[in-house]
């Protein structure tokens, strides 16, 4: 059976082009079917980035069977976030402000081939912003929204990652929750399944509870997972996730050995030993096709 | 099964206050069927607890189970909330056993009898993914929950199922009296 993974294929050039489109407007962009598998991988020794490293230093198996690695230039991919903040009613006005102060620091740090995505959630999910470049909109956008009603934590996550797969360059969503779903239609194991569908890479920072679904979605998904204590260290933990994102190597294979649709284990080493963070798989089958 | 206005507004009030969490534990739902598998042999005609036992059934792992019991809830006519909340209830457990295309037309369903509910849009973007059709199924989001859209939070059929019942009972006896006279 033939794999098939939609691949975005970005130049800087196209991104660049289809970054002014307005805030509301950008369609998203072509994908084609390849049969080649991209991976953002962290490395790691002793909590320190590991730089430097060739694609040669990287092991990857794919449902068990070794892989011949590339290496992509990650300058050549910019980032594009899917920024995801709850709005539900446990925040008062001055947790709002540090959430709000959070969320335009991720704007600002946008470079200028860089997009970002907006998403809010309460027991609703609106989607404010597709990925646009327009910091001044983006950030008007997310000083609006007040907090109100339940969680919708689980809907939201499949929205955003939906977003993401409109991305021309690398999608990461950074999704912020100060608690736990109180009002979705998907449960957690149809996020998981959506996770595996649309390979984005998730990132959460959490206040106080368990976080839900978000510990085992981020894992999945090669993102981070982070419990904070402060909202006003929100946007430090946003900021450390956008730059740590940005060191990330960029690998990609074409699959050989293997076969079948569905679900493929994904495992991803450094010789030398390391600490590695990346997708745990990847989706082979009709969810990636188009 | 029915409460009046007054019960469901306290009932409403004490969910959020308590935060309650989206996904019960198995114990939970297992009284849950008990209870409602009970309440159906005392009155086969319970449509709500029909409805409410493919929703805990489905949560417990049968999927099939689950689509049986809402097909048959909704072979009768019944109150726009319930029919929506049975369609949902159908997708979602059609989506469940891998019937896509099932899941799909109970989602198209509920989303024609509330057209603003999040939900049925959810179910139809899940659906439209794993089809194969990522494009599809972020369309779905953004023509409804995108930038621009109105956001009625009152309109949410799934969000409120825990603390509904629909007719109140208010509604029922006025109806009863109107009968009587």
């Amino acid at each position: 059976m033939k794999r098939l993974l939609a691949v975005r294929l970005v130049l800087a050039a196209l991104s660049a082009a289809g970054s002014d489109a307005g805030v509301a407007a950008q369609q998203p962009v072509f994908s084609t079917r390849v049969d080649t598998v991209r991976v953002d991988v962290d490395v790691s020794r002793s909590d320190r980035p590991v730089l430097g490293l060739a694609a040669a230093d990287f092991e990857v198996f794919d449902n068990g069977v070794r892989q011949n690695v590339d290496l992509i230039a990650s300058s050549a991919l910019p980032v594009d976030v899917v920024l995801v903040l709850d709005t539900s009613m446990s925040l008062d006005a001055a947790e709002r402000a540090h959430l709000t102060a959070a969320g335009t620091t991720v704007v600002d740090a946008l470079r200028p081939d860089e997009q970002a995505a907006f998403v809010t959630f309460s027991q609703r999910v609106a989607i404010r912003s597709l990925f646009s470049s327009d910091k001044a909109a983006l950030k008007t956008l997310i000083a609006g929204p007040t907090s109100a009603g339940d969680t919708a934590l689980n809907d939201a996550a499949h929205a955003a990652m939906l977003v993401g797969t409109a991305a021309a360059g690398r999608p990461i969503v950074i999704l912020f929750s100060d608690g736990e779903d109180t009002a979705s239609f998907l449960d957690e194991q149809a996020v998981l399944d959506m996770a595996r569908r649309t390979g984005a890479v998730v990132c959460a920072v959490s206040l106080g509870r368990k976080g839900g679904v978000l510990p085992e979605l981020t894992e999945l998904t090669g993102g981070v997972f982070v419990k904070e204590t402060s909202l006003a260290r929100v946007a430090k933990r946003f900021t450390e996730i956008l730059e740590s994102f940005r060191r990330r190597y960029v690998i990609s294979f074409t699959p050989a050995g293997v076969s079948g649709e569905g679900w493929h284990k994904l495992s991803v080493r450094v010789k030398g030993g390391a600490q590695v963070r990346a997708r745990t798989g990847y989706w082979s089958g009709p969810s990636a096709q188009e | 099964m029915y409460a009046n206005g007054r019960v469901q507004q306290f009932l409403d009030r004490a969910y959020r206050s308590a935060g309650a969490p989206q996904e019960l534990a198995p114990v939970e739902l297992a009284r849950a069927e008990a209870d409602l598998r009970h309440a159906l042999e005392l009155d086969p005609a319970l449509v709500e607890a029909r409805i409410r036992l493919a929703h805990v059934v489905g949560d417990l792992g049968r999927p099939d189970d689950a689509v049986a019991l809402a097909t048959e809830a909704l072979r009768g006519k019944l109150p726009p909330f319930f029919e929506s909340y049975a369609s949902l209830i159908l997708g979602r457990n059609q989506f469940r056993a891998g019937r896509l295309d099932e899941a799909r037309i109970a989602f198209d369903r509920a989303a024609a009898l509330a057209p603003t509910a999040q939900a049925p849009r959810i179910g139809l973007s899940q659906v439209a993914l794993a089809s194969g059709r990522p494009t599809e199924a972020l369309a779905v989001l953004t023509d409804f929950l995108g930038p621009g859209r109105s956001v009625e939070a009152d309109a949410e059929v799934w969000e409120r199922y825990y603390r509904v019942h629909d007719p109140v009972a208010e509604e029922q006896l006025a109806a009863l009296r109107a009968a009587v006279r």
